[in-house]
């Protein structure tokens, strides 16, 4: 038998020692008050062919470094439907794609959010921050700075993706169902029907990929369907063993307090949310996704589409779920005013990336815009709270019990 | 249906010619049949003359049976029935012309053999047209030629089959050294990959040189020969078609490594026919160089790819296996015909050792994942009478390193199959 094997196998060791000693950890990545500098290397071909067929999710293999820690050949594709673009790329990095069990800053995957559809580019940074500050399980964000081969790219988001280690950090070591919601046409939680490939259409797994259909979709099937001649009462008694309602409502109340344009009530139907269940249980829970399209209006009303979305519509029917929600609302309202906060982490963040969101080449906005788009940001942040709460007590009495 | 007719007519035997033999002296086109008649009877073999011109026509008939287990997912019915109707004809008029048309009438891309030679006065002979690249021992054999129903496992990766080109090939020592050379558009049809991946490399210098270093003595050696062959090509960027697969035709590495460069390829074989017996043994190693195809454009480590053959066959009822495989006794003279046991043992790997998929999944991995594939096949060739074949063969196979394959997770595979043949 060869001795090269096992003198490879030893030189491997010996790098691997120091590097593992040396691994950094996602919470220093999604450290508060840091821009990273995010360092791409793709070879020439593939980058022309990744840029040319942007609208594909065809994976390219890459190396990515942020201050010393290293990953060689991760994969790299185009992501994002609106936000995908040939010149600045949104990118997705898997990081164990092409090299099993690979991790970086101890994560499997990390979304490089290229901000095309938020002059502000701030928007993801804040709306995250306020979820995880209401105790929602909500991805992490950072800001960077990515250079691909060298040349600067512009100011990018760094975004956690849901994904095991996501559910494991929020949910326990126990990684359950996690689905990513695709919106193929409008959609608000209707009922799909008996046929579990429908439902495979709009719910891709991330976790358990593998498992049976009926282990994977049998459960959302029961959240959607619609019985003939159910009452409210019935229906919630039976669709609370499948969804948390509580923590439907208070998702829905962050939403509209940020005036959420595509989010769980969207201009079109449900959008960007993860869906959540835990092994050995039914029941689900929603995690945002990809909210730059927050902060759309400062006067927004706070029961805005919430009664297109049939589950939503039907909680918020009853009065102990509807106050609740208001009460959630006004307090997403006291948070973010406490002390100016979400004003001060858009503040913050702004400060951080501002002299580099102004040397983005490739940004498809002026200065000018970013700069008033982060002012629309401050205006929202100093006048939202006051405003919401000012419609909570405008509202008529509570409706009777359904 | 088409296999009981042909059952049918291999069990009663049918007087045609004998299989064409290789060309000892090394020849690779094999244009004139060799050997001597051992049997008592000398069927017409087909040939026709016109003056000047001497006309030999070529049919050959095989349909194939085969069973695998654990069945690829590309045999869903598990059983297989390959036919091959291959027709055409080898010429020559005068001393020093010649030519040859053959096609395969079950193929989609039908044309085989179209070639022309001449013979200039210095003895070297000239050959141009479309016919089998000079490489390899076992990539340059026919259907016919071969003992066993398939190819080796290293001449159906690595080996050229066929292309256009042409090639100069003349005689030194008395005839005992053949050197065999010349360009081809590309590096052969044989390496076009089952994965998206169609052609290889382009514009191919390629050599060969064949050794009988005792083909003028008296003795069991006489007939020992030597091969080495060589051959270069041009490589554009591409995904690296070159693996190895198994005999069901899947591939263990479907095209994943990206090469730009040279491909090149270096072999050497010995075969040795005594008596009764043959035996022969190839190796072959293939690299195709990574030139800029590293994620910072860097140069990577070239994707090699090798591998080796030892094969022995012996003819119980006697005939000599140089000469033909013409039976002593046909069925239709009241003997058995002729029977023949064959073995062969044969590696064929891509990759480096010691690289696992896990940390060479990349198509630009510094160092490529191993994945090979090691074969044992034994098993008996029966010749009821001139002409005529039946071919059965046991093959196992054991896969290591298999990454991308849809073998994944099956390291053995036992394949059984029977082909029968009818030629002239």
């Amino acid at each position: 038998m060869s001795i090269l094997p096992k003198v490879r196998a030893l030189v491997v060791g010996v790098l691997l020692v120091p590097a593992l000693a040396s691994a950094q950890t996602s919470d220093e990545l999604f450290a508060p008050d840091v821009l990273h500098d995010v360092f791409l290397r793709i070879n020439t071909r593939d980058l022309e062919e990744l840029r040319a067929s942007y609208d594909l999710n065809t994976y390219y293999p890459a190396d990515i470094q942020i201050g010393t820690e290293v990953a060689r050949n991760v994969a790299i594709r185009s992501r994002g439907r609106a936000s995908r673009n040939p010149s600045k790329l949104g990118l997705r990095v898997d990081i164990d794609h092409f090299v099993a069990d690979q991790t970086f800053f101890h994560l499997n995957s990390l979304v490089l959010d290229n901000f095309v559809q938020d002059p502000s580019m701030l928007r993801e940074h804040a709306a995250m921050a306020l979820f995880t500050r209401m105790g929602q399980a909500a991805p992490r964000t950072a800001f960077g700075r990515l250079f691909i081969n060298d040349e600067y790219q512009g100011v990018y988001g760094l975004v956690e993706e849901p994904n095991e280690a996501f559910v494991s950090r929020h949910f326990g070591a126990d990684k359950g169902y996690l689905f990513e919601y695709h919106r193929i046409g409008p959609y608000y939680f209707d009922d799909l029907g008996e046929d579990l490939a429908t439902y495979q259409a709009l719910f891709e797994p991330r976790t358990q990929e593998r498992a049976a259909p009926n282990l994977l979709y049998a459960p959302l099937r029961e959240l959607v369907r619609g019985e003939d001649g159910e009452s409210l009462n019935d229906w919630r008694a039976r669709v609370s063993a499948y969804l948390d309602l509580n923590e439907l409502v208070t998702i829905v109340a962050i939403e509209e307090f940020l005036s959420e344009y595509d989010g769980l009530t969207g201009y079109a139907g449900a959008n960007n949310v993860y869906i959540h269940r835990p092994k050995g249980s039914e029941r689900h829970v929603f995690i945002p996704w990809d909210r730059d399209q927050s902060f759309f209006d400062v006067y927004s009303p706070i029961y805005l589409r919430a009664n297109e979305n049939r589950l939503v519509r039907q909680a918020l029917a009853f009065p102990d779920l509807n106050a609740f929600y208001l009460a959630q609302v006004a307090e997403v309202a006291r948070i973010s005013g406490d002390g100016d906060w979400l004003q001060r982490v858009i503040q913050r963040a702004d400060a951080l990336i501002a002299p580099s969101a102004k040397a983005d080449p490739r940004k498809p906005f002026t200065v000018d815009e970013r700069e008033g788009a982060v002012r629309g940001l401050v205006d929202f942040a100093q006048r939202r709270s006051e405003l919401v709460l000012e419609q909570i007590r405008q509202l008529p009495p509570p409706a009777v019990q359904p | 249906m088409r296999l009981l007719l042909i059952g049918i007519l291999v069990a009663f035997g049918v007087p045609t010619a004998s299989a064409q033999e290789p060309d000892p002296g090394g020849s690779q086109r094999g244009s004139a049949t060799q050997g001597s008649d051992v049997s008592s009877r000398t069927p017409w073999n087909g040939t026709v003359h016109f003056g000047p011109l001497i006309i030999d026509p070529e049919v050959r008939l095989d349909s194939d049976w085969r069973r695998s287990k654990p069945a690829s997912s590309q045999d869903a019915d598990n059983d297989l029935l390959l036919s091959g109707k291959r027709v055409g004809f080898d010429a020559r008029l005068g001393k020093r012309f010649g030519f040859e048309i053959s096609a395969d009438l079950t193929s989609s891309t039908p044309w085989r053999n179209v070639r022309a030679d001449y013979r200039l006065p210095a003895g070297v002979t000239v050959t141009a047209g479309q016919f089998k690249v000079p490489f390899s021992l076992d990539g340059a054999r026919s259907a016919l030629e071969r003992d066993f129903v398939f190819r080796s496992r290293l001449a159906d990766a690595f080996s050229m089959g066929r292309d256009r080109g042409v090639t100069l090939d003349t005689r030194f020592w008395r005839k005992r050294l053949t050197v065999d050379g010349g360009l081809f558009a590309r590096d052969g049809d044989r390496t076009a990959s089952d994965s998206g991946v169609t052609g290889g490399a382009g514009l191919t210098g390629v050599g060969r040189v064949t050794i009988t270093p005792l083909s003028r003595r008296r003795g069991i050696l006489k007939d020992l020969r030597i091969g080495v062959s060589g051959a270069s090509s041009r490589l554009e960027a591409r995904r690296s078609e070159l693996t190895p697969r198994t005999v069901a035709g899947q591939e263990l590495t479907p095209a994943l490594y990206w090469a730009e460069g040279r491909r090149t390829r270096a072999g050497l074989d010995v075969r040795w026919r005594p008596g009764p017996v043959s035996l022969a043994a190839e190796y072959l190693r293939v690299a195709d160089e990574r030139h800029g195809q590293g994620n910072g454009n860097e140069d990577l480590a070239p994707l090699t790819g090798s591998g080796w053959f030892v094969e022995g066959t012996w003819l119980l009822t006697g005939e000599d296996k140089a000469k033909n495989q013409r039976p002593r006794r046909p069925l239709l003279a009241g003997g058995v015909g002729a029977l023949e046991l064959v073995g062969r043992v044969e590696r064929a790997s891509i990759g480096e050792r010691g690289m696992v998929a896990a940390f060479a999944g990349s198509p630009r991995a510094p160092h490529a994942a191993l994945s090979g594939v090691r074969v044992f096949t034994a098993g008996i060739n029966w010749y009821p009478a001139a002409g005529a074949r039946v071919q059965f063969n046991v093959v196992g196979e054991t896969i290591d390193g298999a990454t991308a394959s849809s073998l994944r997770g099956i390291s053995t595979v036992l394949t059984s199959a029977v082909r029968f043949q009818l030629f002239l």
